[in-house]
């Protein structure tokens, strides 16, 4: 059977949101060039072996599962594979990891739950790890957690994810994200849940900006999901001093015109902050319309990540200029800053947030490969050694391409990059210096406790 | 009394009269012809007596019960059964599940516990198509096909069956086998009610002929009076003399 | 009916008061508030009336309704942008090349190739093709423009407009207005002042009639489909820089909202349409701007058209029995007999125990999975089987029905497999079934089938999310454990539902070798002399779609074992469709045919997955669609020539050789020979022939029926007429 499910894929970007929590508790990180050395491993003399699935005496084969293949809209998220390939050529380029190769095997989820499942049953038969992973409706873990490893035991895939959008993955045991999603675990899927709102920007925003925010929230209402990735990041921004006029619902795939008694509502309650958290051509949509209709009184045009992508500014033209998107990740403008952002800008040729957190994840991943190697040698990599040394990570920026993010306790970091549309590019405006992050704000991650689904309230 | 009896039936489509003030009765034991140039009504009065059609005006009894409001299904639980003008065979069943099906039906409501196997080969037989029992009706020619619309009929045991040309694609000896059917159907007591074009099989088999023409009935009566009627001749002739409506 | 139609109304009011009063956000309606929303609703009404107008122009003209018609316009747009922004060529050109040449030529060459040869298949052949011809427009544009691409669509006039109250009226919108009132007063002025308009409006009052005067040549089918195209490529030009080009969004906009304004229009009326689509653009502008719709019914704006599809359906007047017409041509179907069913279930189920134990031999297996899927998708579709390929109803909401039954088996027992979930499921869908059905089936098969479409819907959208059911983050199942025995593994898996549908479908087939089941092809053939038997069309059709929804139900709680996990995007309407669409290229009488429908998919993807060729990639996204266009070919479905072909070998069906051998020896025929036909000329195309050309006998008495075939190749014999008959005694 062929799965059209084109609503899906319509509100696929609007989760995206979602990976926009936050990443780790710390400072400034500036260099940091940890992980991108060469090679340290010297396993000359050394006999190597295949100690785990996935691991050969010349090869360690990783797995990357994304949503590409979707019908309606191929290459999705592309750049989540692009980005591992890239991680992979370079490792490869540079002796590869704990003396062996590192061969990349896709998996496409198609923007289906069984798909990933199923992605994930060939992985456990063949990869060591899962890295990268951007699987919108992976919402079964069971299968990963209950994965045998080569000693046959139960000790699952370790699983470093660009994209949890599912509580049952954010809250595995064996899934890490690179950038943590901000909510509360466990979590059984219903009622109220904890979050940790990376909130920085707002407090950016009032310093600099305008002191007394208010205005209009727009919330996609295609899935459950979807809302409640938006109401946490909405109610959290609201508790720091951004006040609500008024909540729109409205769908991802929503007309230009859907979006007119919005911007109505914009210029009747002379809105100073406008955010929408659909997915980018959400806001490029409510953007042309506000231009239409002439809507000149918004001071912040907000966005987290899901704006900046190459599309936004190529699409949107003059009528997205001022646009604000605040990131935990180095913009690919900063190239030239940062070793680890230069290697992934090198190694990718259709660079993306999703591949830039998918080259970190290899990152990480390296990172933790090594210390096995270094600990026990070369021949001593299993899941387990690789779970273990991940719970230990709590302090991961990637070379600095990335915020400093507790992997290990997943928990958002305060760090952000603050990036605006001007004069029809994304120019860095806090902090202005290339390839660092503002790590200054104390109140920058907001604790909100709700039911996610009961906060939304439009109209 | 009459076994049917349709009085005072009117339909109108939008602006045209299709059944103007028609009165007609079928008797137990009868053979009634229904006579009439092409568009006259007949198979418009056929549709109200079986109910596919709702009369503007007018009343349908069956033993002095008035069905003019009830669902074709009931009526056929009544015993009136018919066959179409434009096949209604079930063309993917073969002919002996066409007949099964209406003979299935029966027991719904038949007090006798015949087996519907049994009252198929039966008709089958009557009809005479036994030999082509098992195709598929939409392989059989139209005349033969009509034959089991007629064994279908039949297999429900009606007291009534109105037959809308049966003798349509037939040839001349399978037109007098039918003849023969008809007569003995009747003689056993079945009231039937005859739509043909075939002249001399209507006047070789009916005792009574009613006449409709521009939906009313300009004549009726044996077979030898109508031939002689100049009402008829008009209306067959295309004279406008005695059409008169 | 007037009843009916009151309790309705009552019923809609009452709901309409109810959401009013629980969902009313306290914003003042006032004179500009009103303005304000006509100026939101009038520019999206003027779209669905532009697309309305050409799916009423086709339908009423030629019988088939559009399921394709927002696909050809979003195509159109594309096609649009490639002239006026790839190519530079100045709007003057580009507009009228795609309106005037390009989609009517589009439409002139699908009624040629396609539709004129669906003419008299069954209701959901028809459909299926379109949606067919909608997944290949929509995989043609993702194909050959690059969806993470950039596609802006330049408006018309600029970017300026008129104030009209707070509102700017862009020129884009302003000019989408004034073009659906033009182009209703043209097609008013077309259909009733020029002669190719009386005749299509002949063809629309009774489409017989008007073919048996001759009124209804080529020409008529031809300019429809030409003109439904023009209408659907200025709707998507129009429409194109409000969607952002994007193939998903200009397409669910156009398609159910469209097919909304077109129903308020009863499928004939012009005037109606464009109120209906006023109807709809107001009602849903109004309940972003009035009512807060939070929570439970977060979703419920989007099942809006839905909602009003599914009333306007209820309001429609009950269909008549229809005979004395051209029916449909059912091809002869083959019915198993239950022991060959029986037998060859068996066979299948050894065979995926060997499959499977073949792809376990090395570790976990996807595959495993995926066929279970296949099965679970056959077992769905299974449920048309008796429904659709026999009672010729069509549903297209099986997978809304299975959602029921998967909710219920995850509600009741499905987190502990007990099997008593497995029949709660399979009871629950009974009663949906029978409250969907009692209303909806009183309408004619197309209304049937669009209430199906609207309940799918209604049903993902306000159904499965609420929060009881699956919880906002989905709900975990397990698979059945009885006695003892937990089939847990995929492997065993596998075998258990391979088994479930093998028991499934033996008891399918003997349901229609039962008298049940007899009657209803019998009603699928005749539903008027199926009543004049005494067969009470409405009961029967009552009962085979509850049986139908059971089938679904029980299926459904299947597939959650399959899933092992629920969300309410499981149930997707859309995702439903292309189901249905793989039972019609296998085969819809069929049992057969359902489990082609579920393997055809896996092999898709088996085959992508095993040999990464950049081909299927292509294939993938084209593949259902062109598949789908080849049911015209063969519209029993592809299972019967495979069994044709495959039947002869199996040493227990001798009856097959001998029909082989029957087929090989009409092919050497002389006379077929001489017709240069390449394949056997049986005697259903006789009678076919005949038929046809019987119907001009009906209506003219002095011409006698051609009885066989020999009478048909040689001159037509006039037989003896009434008149001389009257005078001869």
């Amino acid at each position: 059977m062929k799965r059209t499910g084109w609503l899906a894929l319509a509100v696929a970007l609007s989760l995206t949101i979602a990976a926009c929590g936050g990443s780790g508790k710390g400072g400034d990180s500036l260099g940091g060039a940890t992980t991108t050395t060469k090679s340290g491993t010297d396993c000359t003399g050394k006999t190597l072996t295949a100690s785990e699935v996935g691991v050969s005496p010349t090869t360690i084969t990783v797995t990357v599962i994304a949503d590409v293949g979707s019908p309606l809209s191929p290459g999705l998220f592309q750049g989540s594979m692009d980005g591992v390939k890239a991680w992979a050529a370079y490792a490869n380029a540079n002796g590869g990891v704990a003396c062996r190769k590192i061969v990349v095997k896709q998996a496409d989820s198609k923007l289906n739950a069984d798909e990933a499942k199923n992605a994930i049953t060939a992985a456990c038969a063949d990869s060591t790890v899962l890295l990268g992973t951007t699987a919108l409706f992976l919402n079964d873990m069971r299968g990963a957690e209950a994965c045998k490893d080569k000693a046959g035991v139960a000790t699952g895939i370790p699983d470093l994810a660009v994209l949890q959008t599912e509580p049952v993955e954010q809250c595995s045991a064996i899934s890490f994200a690179v950038i943590p999603n901000g909510g509360s675990c466990p979590y059984s899927g219903k009622g109220v849940r904890t979050f940790h709102a990376v909130t920085p920007a707002i407090e950016w925003f009032k310093k600099n900006v305008s002191p007394d925010l208010h205005g209009i929230f727009v919330v996609p209402n295609d899935l459950p999901s979807t809302i409640t990735s938006s109401t946490s990041l909405f109610t959290a921004i609201e508790q720091d001093g951004v006040k609500q006029d008024a909540e729109f619902g409205i769908s991802g795939i929503a007309t230009q015109s859907g979006y007119t008694p919005i911007v109505q509502a914009i210029k009747s309650h002379s809105a100073t902050w406008v955010m929408n958290g659909a997915d980018f051509s959400g806001t490029l949509k409510m953007r042309k319309e506000a231009a239409v209709q002439g809507v000149t009184g918004v001071k912040v045009w907000a966005c987290s990540l899901q704006c900046y992508a190459p599309n936004f500014i190529k699409q949107g033209g003059a009528q997205v200029e001022g646009q604000y998107s605040w990131l935990q990740l180095l913009p690919f403008e900063d190239k030239g800053s940062n070793p680890s952002l230069d290697a992934f800008l090198k190694y990718d040729t259709a660079p993306d947030a999703f591949g830039e957190q998918a080259f970190s994840a290899g990152l990480l991943f390296q990172q933790a490969i090594e210390a096995i190697v270094a600990k026990s040698g070369p021949n001593a990599i299993t899941r387990s050694a690789l779970l273990t040394q991940i719970r230990t990570v709590h302090a991961f920026d990637a070379g600095g391409m990335i915020v400093k993010t507790d992997v290990a306790g997943k928990t958002p970091s305060n760090c952000i990059a603050i990036v605006q549309v001007k004069s029809g590019a994304w120019v860095r405006v806090d902090p202005v210096k290339k390839g660092t992050f503002d790590c200054t704000e104390p109140g920058g991650i907001t604790t909100i406790t709700l039911d996610p689904l009961k906060a939304y309230h439009p109209g | 009394m009459a076994l049917l009896e349709a009085s005072g039936v009117s339909v109108r489509f939008g602006g045209l009269l299709a059944l103007d003030d028609a009165t007609l009765s079928v008797e137990a034991g009868r053979i009634t012809g229904l006579i009439g140039p092409n568009g006259a009504g007949k198979t418009t009065l056929f549709n109200v007596i079986t109910g596919l059609q709702h009369p503007t005006a007018g009343r349908v009894m069956i033993d002095d019960r008035d069905i003019t409001e009830a669902k074709p299904h009931r009526r056929a639980r009544l015993g009136i059964a018919r066959t179409f003008q434009r096949l209604e065979a079930f063309g993917s069943l073969s002919a002996r599940d066409n007949v099964l099906v209406a003979a299935e039906m029966r027991r719904r409501w038949a007090k006798d516990d015949m087996s519907p196997a049994d009252i198929t080969q039966e008709m089958l037989e009557h009809v005479g198509i036994v030999a082509i029992a098992e195709e598929t009706v939409d392989s059989l020619p139209t005349g033969t096909a009509r034959l089991v619309e007629l064994a279908r009929a039949l297999a429900t045991k009606p007291r009534v069956l109105l037959l809308d040309e049966p003798s349509s694609g037939l040839n001349e000896d399978e037109t007098d086998a039918l003849g023969r059917l008809l007569l003995l159907l009747a003689s056993e007591g079945l009231g039937i009610l005859l739509v043909e074009h075939d002249m001399p099989f209507v006047m070789g088999t009916c005792t009574h002929i009613d006449v409709l023409d521009f939906g009313r009935v300009i004549a009726r009566g044996g077979p030898a009076e109508i031939q002689g009627d100049a009402a008829v001749q008009a209306a067959y002739l295309g004279t406008n003399a005695g059409a008169g409506a | 009916m007037k009843r009916s139609n009151l309790v309705v109304a009552l019923f809609t009011a009452a709901l309409v008061a109810l959401v009013l009063k629980e969902s009313w956000s306290g914003t003042r309606v006032d004179g500009t508030a009103i303005l304000n929303l006509l100026v939101f609703a009038l520019p999206l009404a003027g779209v669905y009336a532009i697309s309305a107008a050409g799916l009423v122009v086709v339908y009423t003209t030629t019988g088939i309704f559009n399921f394709s018609q927002g696909a050809i316009g979003m195509f159109m747009a594309y096609v649009y942008w490639e002239l006026r922004v790839h190519h530079n060529i100045p709007t003057l050109i580009a507009l009228p090349l795609v309106v005037l040449v390009a989609a009517p030529a589009l439409g002139v060459g699908l009624d040629r190739l396609l539709m004129r040869r669906l003419e008299r298949q069954p209701l959901v052949i028809q459909l299926m093709v379109t949606v067919g011809l909608m997944l290949t427009f929509m995989g043609l544009a993702a194909t050959i423009w690059d969806q993470n691409g950039i596609h802006v669509m330049p408006t018309f006039f600029g970017s300026g407009g008129v104030h009209i109250g707070q509102v700017i009226l862009t020129w884009q919108r302003l000019t989408t207005i004034v073009v659906a009132i033009v182009l209703a007063v043209a097609l008013r002025y077309l259909l009733f002042r020029t002669r190719l308009g009386v005749s299509m409006r002949a063809v629309v009052d009774n489409r017989e009639l008007a073919a048996l005067a001759g009124a209804r040549p080529d020409l008529v089918s031809g300019f429809s489909w030409a003109l439904g195209c023009s209408l659907a490529a200025i709707a998507g030009i129009l429409i194109a820089p409000d969607t952002g080009m994007a193939v998903a969004g200009s397409l669910s906009l156009i398609v159910i909202n469209a097919f909304v304004a077109a129903i308020v229009g009863r499928l004939r009326s012009l005037p109606l349409t464009y109120v209906g689509a006023l109807l709809l653009a107001v009602a849903i502008q109004f309940s972003q701007q009035f009512l807060t719709l939070g929570q439970r019914w977060a979703q419920a704006p989007l099942a809006l058209p839905a909602i009003m599809l599914f009333v306007v359906l209820l309001l429609l007047p009950q269909a008549k029995l229809q005979f004395g017409r051209i029916g449909a041509v059912h091809r002869i179907e083959r019915v198993s007999s239950v022991r060959d069913t029986a037998l060859g279930m068996s066979v299948l189920v050894a065979v995926m125990a060997g499959v499977g134990w073949l792809l376990t031999r090395s570790g976990p297996n996807p595959n495993l999975n995926r066929l279970a899927a296949a099965m679970a998708a056959a077992l769905i579709v299974l449920s048309l089987v008796p429904l659709t390929g026999w009672a010729g109803q069509v549903s297209l909401a099986p997978l809304a029905f299975a959602g029921f039954g998967a909710v219920a088996y995850s509600k009741w027992g499905g987190a502990h497999g007990s099997l008593l979930a497995i029949v709660l499921a399979t009871l629950i869908t009974i009663p949906i079934g029978a409250i969907i059905s009692i209303p909806a089936l009183r309408l004619q098969g197309l209304y049937l089938a669009l209430a199906t479409l609207a309940f799918a819907s209604m049903a993902e959208y306000v159904i499965f999310t609420q929060p009881e059911l699956l919880g906002s983050q989905g709900a975990h199942v397990e698979r059945l454990k009885i006695f003892g025995l937990n089939f847990a593994g995929d492997h065993v898996f596998l075998v258990l539902i391979t088994a479930v549908f093998g028991l499934t479908s033996v008891g399918v087939v003997a349901l229609r070798r039962s008298p049940f089941g007899r009657r209803l092809v019998a009603m699928r053939d005749s539903e008027a002399a199926s009543a004049t038997i005494g067969v009470s069309i409405l009961e029967t059709k009552v009962v085979v779609f509850m049986l139908s929804a059971a089938i679904a139900g029980f299926a459904g709680a299947f597939l959650a074992q399959q899933l092992g996990s629920l969300t309410s995007s499981n149930f997707q309407m859309l995702l439903g469709l292309p189901l249905v669409l793989a039972l019609v290229i296998g085969g819809v009488a069929s049992v057969a045919g359902a489990l082609f429908a579920g393997v055809f998919g896996f092999i898709l993807i088996y085959v992508k997955d095993t040999w990464h060729l950049s081909l299927w990639r292509s294939l993938e996204i084209l593949g259902p669609g062109l598949t789908a266009l080849g049911i015209i070919k063969n519209p029993s479905g592809a299972v019967v020539p495979i069994g044709d072909a495959f039947a002869p070998l199996l040493p227990w069906r001798k009856d097959a050789k001998a029909r082989a051998a029957v087929e090989k020896a009409r092919i050497a025929l002389p006379e077929v020979g001489e017709l240069g036909l390449t394949r056997p000329f049986t005697a259903t195309d006789i009678v076919a022939i005949e038929r046809e050309l019987g119907v001009a006998d009906d209506l003219n008495p002095h011409r006698a029926p051609l009885v066989n075939a020999d009478r048909l190749r040689n001159a037509p014999t006039v037989a003896p007429s009434s008149e001389a008959a009257l005078g001869t005694p």
